[in-house]
């Protein structure tokens, strides 16, 4: 386990949306921590509760979202104690996010060159004007849009889908923040340019020392850009660990679910693919025990009565499932300590 | 597959403008490009995919073969009928045809008529073309298309919002399946879906094919999921064709500069892998189908272009068995 | 089990040993089957569009309490009438300018007479033509006894009265003959028999005057006859005229929406033409033109459909004209804007694939999907044509006498309105609250209707 200090720590966070129909418990205590300079990927499908921490990290959660539980560390200092103030100079200063759709989050009115300088100059009032202009143009430099002087003064629609998504990336590290919450940022974009986004958020990575929470549904890319990653399914963590281990020894049936269900390029011949059966459940009413159980191609008993707790494998190598209980149990009766990887 | 390979579909040249609105003073008018002089067929019982990305046509391509949209020229032909022909001014009407050609959509919640249930969804394709004799037969074969994509019977009566993503797309291809058709173009099929949901979809698609004897054209921008699905696949780059192959051929062995930076592009769930994989990567965007480039349009990126790629826009050719590509320097090497 | 489960990956905090916090059974392991694993998961009913949206709807109060209060207002103007004795038109000369609840002196006199005997007739007090009963036969039921009689001259300003148990049950009494406290000095007892004579008229009874709960005007005609009816011939009106505006407009809109292309095009300059033309000016222009020739064509025909409009006036007439040429305009831009957007919609472009033919497609697919949109902008609608009706009726332009509205009664009220200013609250209050619940209906409509989204 890495001995890094820890940037942000979540224990046990618990969010629960109050519709009128009911309490949906988006996100049902998960815990993780981040270190300094690391890559984690939150991987999940629609319903996972996976954008929701993140929003809860930066306290972007809106009504009727609630925190109910847990607590969000970041450096030390408690964020879900924030005042508004407090949280507001967090943002866009110490931890920035990015979003899918860079259209709906560039100010449609305002040039780009003017939404990065706000950014730096509603964080640091000592700096002049001029020197956040400055700034602003070797930001989009950085993120590799030519021209840079000329499309400060174009506005976002303007710019195609990548170069917009390139800005939003200017814009979010220009503050030179020690997390980014990127929020399936490269979901919208063609292959060809999600390959050129990826591609610079690794150099970006590398050369400001940011830590990255990437936040997404396909696989792919969390094998491409990742140290870690939590597999999260309907509202709770499944699995969790470094990204060798959960792609090359996946301990939880939705996980491996996952990667048996999906056609590879790189695979040999045609194999028929091994769908999870069923549909994602409906978080209104949970079922009382794993979420997953209706599911799962493994499920037992217990599983219908009682959430699994986490088995750890080792070396950060967590996983939530009754079944690793089962085989530790026949090894402990065979007489064997070693836990089965 | 089978030997004598029949020709289901036949597309040459293949072209569709979409007039840019609101032009009504501008002297030149503006054109959306969508598809630049296609040309294709589609054996009988295969899955061809087509593959791209945003901008390359693929959706207009696949809408235009059923004359969703009306080419705005080229000839298509269908099990030997030519069903449109800009040169001779041929346009049959589509009715009787409409129950061989058929189509998936991408967002079935778009697609499904939020104010109807699903049985009469369902049960429309069938009165359309009076495909029963009695009450009780419409109800037994809207019963028996609910069984064959996997609905409960008893979902009959429900409505499209009260399903899941996956169960809609059911519902659309139940749709599909009503008039019994030989030949479905899936648009996207899976793309909307969550990622635990396609493969079951996938799976189904490829049952349903051998069961019901059907041919698809499969468009998708996922390759991965069109080489595991199709036998043959179509790259498209802005509205041309610039490589057509059999799948595993394609993959393994692709030839055209776009295709090779494609399937570079695709991150790969295997970390060693990535790690170790060549990249290409392009500089600069797609362009815009609006103002496409000059000659062969992918020659803006490509990083073999040369005087000749800006002029002349290269030809749909064979270079092996089966394997096609448009590209000026495969000449010079061959 | 060891403590090996107790200390989880470092990223977690510490939870319970699983010996205290789980008790494992035997066969906890075994398989589950699929009958188990689908008994986890719950059903929820299926509800249609409209039963879902009329949920809604009632779960929106404001709109709710609207409503409630709309209804109160329809059984005013359309029950109302029945329950009380009072005709908008008819003018009590002994009953003029009486404030709300109040009685004339006259009025106070007979209601005084009423405690003296079992039921009495006022010929000065009655509604309808009777205000003098003239020559003739007549009858009264009263007790499960007719009493019938015919009059050999008329008896004016006098109270038929009625006194069960006495010897000549029905007697005249002349108003002079009343005294303050109702009783009176002298009567002239009446012959009565049991069988009324053929094509006697029927006299009621009563046992006390009906108040005038909003009082009465300066011509003596009951506020609250007059307030129901006005509410009546308003909301009339408006939902007429809401009604000529749904049919042309949604026909003009959804021909536009559907052609498309260069008709769509010049639908679309008609409508803006005539959007520009200010309405208001136009009805008065109509009003001075009109009001001849239609005159004289209500003239002509009394009865029926043209009988009825001529009731209502060639003011009202010429307002509906003006709605039926000007006012579609906004109902055909949305209709328009609904098909157009309607025709986009995948599901239509599935319905092509399928084969549909175009009527089958606008029947199927577009009306359903338009209804929201129509009901919302008719009921909409209306209230906007009360308003109009009732500014043009304020401004002397819309309904003539006697036929009153709500903005004609404001308008009357003006003259008084230091005086007697509930005149103008009674009209006002109603006309407000129509207008304003209906906007407020509307709303809930609205929202309801217009499926938002379903996380």
């Amino acid at each position: 386990m890495a001995e890094n200090k820890k940037l942000i720590e979540v224990k046990d966070l618990k969010v629960s949306f109050y519709t009128p129909a009911g309490e949906v418990k988006a996100v049902d205590g998960i815990s993780y921590s981040l270190g300094y300079n690391e890559v984690m990927g939150v991987v999940g499908e629609s319903g996972s509760g996976k954008s929701v921490e993140a929003y809860s990290i930066i306290g972007l959660l809106q009504s009727p979202g609630k925190v109910i539980g847990g607590s969000i560390t970041f450096e030390g200092e408690d964020l879900l104690a924030y005042t508004p103030e407090q949280m507001r100079q967090f943002r866009g200063n110490k931890v920035s996010m990015i979003f899918q759709n860079p259209m709906t989050c560039l100010n449609p009115v305002y040039t780009i060159g003017n939404q990065l300088m706000e950014a730096l100059l509603c964080h640091d009032k000592s700096i002049s004007k001029e020197e956040a202009y400055n700034r602003a143009v070797e930001m989009l430099k950085k993120v590799g849009i030519n021209n840079a002087e000329n499309r400060m003064k174009q506005y976002p629609h303007e710019h195609s889908g990548g170069m917009r998504q390139r800005a939003m990336i200017a814009m979010a590290l220009i503050c030179k923040p020690k997390l980014l919450i990127a929020d399936e940022p490269t979901t919208a974009l063609d292959v060809t340019i999600q390959a050129q986004i990826l591609e610079l958020m690794k150099e970006l990575q590398r050369e400001e020392n940011t830590s990255i929470i990437f936040i997404t549904h396909n696989l792919g890319v969390v094998a491409e850009i990742c140290d870690w990653v939590s597999v999260m399914y309907a509202g709770k963590i499944v699995e969790q660990g470094r990204v060798n281990d959960i792609f090359y020894h996946p301990q939880h049936p939705y996980t491996k679910g996952l990667l048996a269900s999906m056609p590879r390029l790189d695979a040999d011949s045609h194999e028929r693919l091994i769908p999870i059966e069923g549909t994602p459940i409906d978080l209104l009413n949970p079922p009382k025990g794993c979420n997953f159980a209706p599911r799962c191609s493994e499920c037992r008993k217990i599983c219908l009565r009682e959430k699994p707790p986490f088995t750890d494998m080792g070396d950060g190598h967590i996983s939530a499932c009754w079944l690793h209980l089962q085989n530790k149990e026949t090894q402990k009766d065979a007489g064997e300590e070693k836990p089965e990887a | 597959m089978s030997e004598a390979k029949q020709i289901l579909v036949e597309v040459t040249n293949l072209k569709k403008y979409f007039p840019v609105k609101n032009q009504l003073f501008l002297k030149q008018k503006l054109f959306v490009q969508a598809v630049e002089s296609v040309s294709f067929f589609i054996y009988k019982g295969e899955t061809l995919g087509i593959v791209g990305e945003s901008g390359c046509g693929k959706s207009t391509l696949g809408r235009a073969i059923i004359r969703l949209h009306e080419p705005t020229s080229g000839k298509i032909v269908y099990n030997g009928e030519t069903i449109f022909d800009s040169e001779t001014k041929t346009a049959v009407p589509m009715l009787p045809y409409r129950r061989k050609m058929q189509i998936i959509f991408q967002d079935p919640s778009a697609s499904l008529d939020p104010r109807m249930t699903v049985g009469e969804i369902v049960g429309e394709a069938l009165d359309i073309h009076h495909l029963y004799s009695s009450k009780e037969e419409r109800r037994d074969q809207i019963n028996q298309l609910l069984d064959e994509v996997g609905l409960n019977t008893e979902h009959a009566n429900r409505f499209p919002h009260e399903f899941s993503g996956g169960q809609q797309q059911r519902v659309g291809i139940a749709r599909a399946l009503a008039v019994r058709p030989e030949f479905i173009v899936c648009d996207e099929p899976i793309s909307a879906l969550d990622v635990s949901i396609q493969s079951q979809v996938v799976n189904m698609l490829e049952d349903l094919q051998e069961q019901n004897h059907l041919t698809y054209m499969f468009i998708a921008h996922d390759i991965s999921v069109v080489r595991h699905i199709s036998n043959r696949i179509g790259v498209m780059y802005l509205g041309s064709m610039v490589e057509l192959a059999e799948s595993y051929e394609l993959c393994n062995h692709p030839i055209h500069p776009y295709t090779q930076t494609l399937l570079s592009a695709v991150p790969l769930p295997d970390p060693e892998k990535n790690k170790t994989r060549q990249r290409i990567l392009l500089e600069g965007d797609i362009p815009s189908p609006i103002n496409p480039p000059s000659g062969c349009r992918f020659h803006t990126r490509c990083p073999y272009a040369t005087e000749k790629c800006k002029e002349t826009p290269p030809e749909l050719k064979e270079y092996g068995p089966g394997h096609y590509a448009a590209c000026h320097l495969l000449d010079e090497k061959a | 089990m060891t403590e090996k489960f107790a200390k989880i990956s470092p990223f977690m905090v510490d939870p319970e040993p699983i010996e205290k916090a789980f008790q494992l059974q035997d066969g906890d392991f075994e398989r589950a089957t699929s009958d188990e694993k689908e008994s986890v998961v719950e059903k929820h009913k299926s509800i249609s569009y409209w039963r879902d949206a009329g949920r809604r709807f009632r779960a929106n109060t404001v709109s709710m309490v609207a409503l409630f209060i709309f209804i109160l207002i329809l059984l005013f103007a359309f029950l109302g009438p029945a329950l009380i004795p009072y005709d908008y038109a008819q003018q009590y000369r002994t009953a003029q300018k009486l404030a709300p609840g109040e009685f004339s002196k006259e009025e106070q006199l007979v209601q005084n007479v009423g405690k003296h005997c079992d039921g009495f007739f006022a010929t000065t007090l009655q509604a309808g033509s009777l205000t003098a009963i003239r020559k003739g036969d007549y009858y009264i039921s009263a007790d499960g006894k007719t009493y019938a009689f015919n009059v050999s001259k008329a008896i004016e300003k006098a109270i038929l009265v009625y006194i069960k148990d006495s010897e000549t049950p029905l007697s005249v009494v002349k108003m002079k003959d009343v005294n303050e406290d109702g009783t009176w000095n002298d009567s002239t007892p009446i012959e009565t028999t049991d069988t009324p004579a053929e094509g006697a008229t029927q006299i009621k009874l009563v046992k006390s005057v009906f108040p005038h709960v909003f009082g009465t005007d300066s011509a003596g005609r009951d506020l609250m006859a007059r307030t129901m009816f006005g509410a009546r011939v308003s909301i009339i009106i408006g939902i007429a005229a809401a009604l000529i505006v749904l049919v042309i407009g949604s026909i003009y809109g959804s021909i536009s929406g559907l052609a498309g292309g260069t008709t769509d095009f010049i639908m679309m300059r008609v409508v803006e033409l005539i959007y520009s033309i200010p309405e208001v000016l136009i009805v008065l222009l109509l009003q001075v033109v009109l009001k001849d020739p239609l005159q004289a064509w209500f003239d002509a025909n009394k009865t029926g459909f043209v009988g009825a409009l001529g009731d209502l006036g060639s003011g009202i007439v010429s307002i509906f004209i003006t709605f039926a040429l000007l006012y579609w305009v906004t109902m055909a831009r949305i209709v328009r804007g609904q098909v157009l957007q309607l025709k986009k919609q995948e599901y239509v472009t599935a319905a092509v694939a399928l084969g549909a033919s175009k009527w089958r497609i606008i029947r199927r697919h577009l009306l359903p999907n338009a209804v929201g949109a129509l009901v919302i902008t008719t009921c909409l609608q209306i209230p906007s044509a009360i308003f109009l009706e009732s500014f043009l009726s304020f401004l002397g332009l819309g309904v003539s006498a006697p036929m009153a509205s709500l903005g004609s009664l404001c308008s009357d009220a003006l003259e008084s309105i230091t005086l007697y200013p509930y005149r103008l609250i009674f009209p006002a209050v109603i006309l407000t609250l129509i207008v304003l619940t209906l906007n407020l209906i509307g709303d809930g409509l609205r929202d309801a209707l217009d499926p938002r989204l379903k996380k």
